[in-house]
This record gives structure tokens, C-alpha cells and sequence, in this order.
């Protein structure tokens, strides 16, 4: 994918076609405003700054959730002499999903988020890029470099959690 | 459970999760982000460039990794170090039956010479003769220690 800095409207594009996903992604991962935020920014810092980065990647929006799950993983490392960074961010509460009218539907969006934030962050990214992104168990582990059967069996362990946690007001909704 | 299976059947709960919308990003960080990315981009580009030598690094190591041409070159390189340093070796032991004569030789030479000038002079010698090998002690030649009281 030819990226031209040169051409700021190139970055923009790119800006419009991927932040969302990585948003939604980082946001999940983290489960920290502030530290999307950051995350994001240092994405498209990194873009701008080597374009080339991107020239090798066959699926762009594969390769910009790598590199935001990267940096995400860096920054935790960086944290890790602090207090345990990874669980803050899981344990954290915060808005996750869009607000809907439905109130019954806002009541599951809410548990669901909790019972997200309850995940361990290697699961929870598993839940987030097949649920959310649409990906393939291959592409899950070539994104976050884990085997195959790894990427499978964090999902299953995941979902299986979260059935657990949500079944009262899931069976309650049906 | 099959990994690679994407035929296997999604869940009722699972469809539920995944219509569930996360929410956008926020508007405002769009302008923000793009100008700060963009100014790094800018920087990136005042500042000179170290491609090149990533790069010749990266050919030198390409080159060291080809079997044949870099080992061959390394064993050449030590095997002419080793021809040196077995061409500037010092010589034998065996070479060293000519040398001087040592000191103790030399030695009693001297006191040989001095004798014989001694008894043609008719006087003592002028060196005071080697002492006497100290005789084995006999056993019991030393008092006894005998602890009083």
C-alpha cells in the first residue's frame, strides 16, 4: 500500500477508515480512556513518521491492530514495576458500548462490559477480534503471535466466561 | 474443538455479543491526533537519516551468513595467523647446547683459578671456602623440653 506523508490526506484516509476498529480494540484492551488515547495517537505517529511501515502489510487494518496491540503490550511491560497496570485496566469501569434507547439492551450492554473488564486482557483480545473485528482464528494468531490452538482455546475460555457471568440476564431477555 | 473450523456454527449468545456496538471514537481526537502525527512526520523528516547504515549493517551481517565465502575467509584468516605465530616461535631447547655456561660453572672455574694462584703464591686463598654440608643431626642432640610444675 503506497503511503504518501508527503500527502497528509493519506493519513487521514487512513485515519477514517481504521480509527474506529482500533479504537474499539484498544479500548476493550485497555479499558482506559487516557490510554487509548495515547495508544492511538502513538499509532498514527509511528505511521506518519515511517510510512514505509505499512508498505509490507497485505491487510492494512490487520497490521494497524498488530501494532496497536504492540504498543498496548509495551506499555504494560513498561508499567509492570508500578502496581499491577494489566488488572487496573481490566477492573477499571468505564463506558464501552454506545448508548441505546433500549433499556433492556442498556442493561445487557452494561453487564456485558463488566463481565468484559472481569476477562484476563489475553482473552478479552481474542473476544474482541473474532466477535468484533470478524477474524479468523489464523488471523487472530498471526495478529497477536500466538498459535493457532491458543487463539481457540482463549476464545472458548472467554466466551464460556462470559456466558457463566451473563446467563441471568441473558436468559432473562430471551 | 477445531481451530481452523469457521463452519462451526456461532452461538445464539455469542450472535447477541457481536451486535452489540462499541462505542465511537470521539470526534475531537480526529484533528488532534492527525496534527500531532503529522508534526512528528515533519521532525522525522529535519532529522538526517540513519537508513543507510542500518542498511550497510544489514549487508555486512547478509554477507557473514553466507556459508561458503564468510567461513571460508574467517579459516583462511586464522590459519594465516596461525603460520605467523609458528614462523615467529623462539628456537628449540635442543638448539641451546652452544649457550654460555651457567653461572654455578663459571663459579667454580673461578675458585679453580683462584686456588692454583693461591698455592703457586704459597697463601690462603682469597675467598672463603663453600661451607660444609651441616651433618645429619643426631637424634636426641637437642635438650629435652620438661614441662615444670
Amino acid at each position: 500500500m503506497g503511503l504518501n506523508m508527503a500527502q497528509p490526506r493519506d493519513l487521514e484516509r487512513l485515519y477514517d477508515e481504521h480509527a474506529q476498529a482500533l479504537f474499539a480494540f484498544l479500548l476493550n484492551f485497555t479499558r482506559d480512556d487516557s490510554e487509548t488515547r495515547d495508544l492511538l495517537q502513538e499509532v498514527f505517529t509511528r505511521l506518519a513518521g515511517n510510512p514505509a511501515l505499512l508498505e509490507p502489510a497485505r491487510e492494512p487494518r490487520a497490521f494497524l491492530l498488530r501494532l496497536a496491540h504492540n504498543l498496548a503490550i509495551d506499555r504494560i511491560r513498561r508499567r509492570s514495576t508500578r502496581a499491577s497496570r494489566e488488572d487496573a485496566w481490566g477492573t477499571e469501569r468505564m463506558e464501552t458500548f454506545a448508548d441505546t434507547p433500549d433499556p433492556d439492551e442498556a442493561s445487557f450492554r452494561e453487564a456485558l462490559a463488566a463481565a468484559l473488564a472481569a476477562l484476563p486482557p489475553d482473552q478479552r483480545a481474542v473476544v474482541h477480534l473474532k466477535l468484533w473485528e470478524d477474524l479468523t482464528f489464523e488471523s487472530i494468531a498471526t495478529l497477536l503471535e500466538i498459535p493457532l490452538n491458543t487463539a481457540a482455546s482463549r476464545y472458548r475460555y472467554g466466551i464460556d466466561k462470559l456466558q457463566a457471568r451473563l446467563r441471568p440476564i441473558y436468559d432473562e431477555l430471551q | 474443538m477445531n481451530p481452523s473450523s469457521k463452519a462451526e456454527p456461532e452461538s445464539a449468545f455469542e450472535s447477541r455479543l457481536r451486535r452489540q456496538v462499541i462505542r465511537p471514537v470521539p470526534v475531537q481526537w480526529r484533528e488532534a491526533i492527525l496534527q500531532e502525527a503529522a508534526a512528528a512526520a515533519h521532525r522525522e523528516g529535519e532529522t538526517p537519516s540513519n537508513q543507510h547504515v542500518v542498511r550497510r549493517s544489514v549487508n555486512l551481517l547478509r554477507w557473514f551468513s553466507l556459508p561458503r565465502l564468510g567461513w571460508l575467509g574467517l579459516g583462511a584468516t586464522w590459519g594465516l595467523i596461525l603460520a605467523l605465530h609458528i614462523a615467529g616461535q623462539p628456537e628449540p631447547l635442543s638448539d641451546l647446547a652452544g649457550r654460555p655456561p651457567a653461572a654455578s660453572e663459571a663459579w667454580a672455574a673461578w675458585t679453580q683459578n683462584q686456588r692454583e694462584l693461591a698455592r703457586l703464591l704459597d697463601t690462603e686463598p682469597a675467598f672463603a671456602p663453600p661451607p660444609a654440608s651441616r651433618p645429619p643431626r643426631q637424634q636426641g642432640s637437642l635438650p629435652r623440653f620438661v614441662p615444670t610444675a
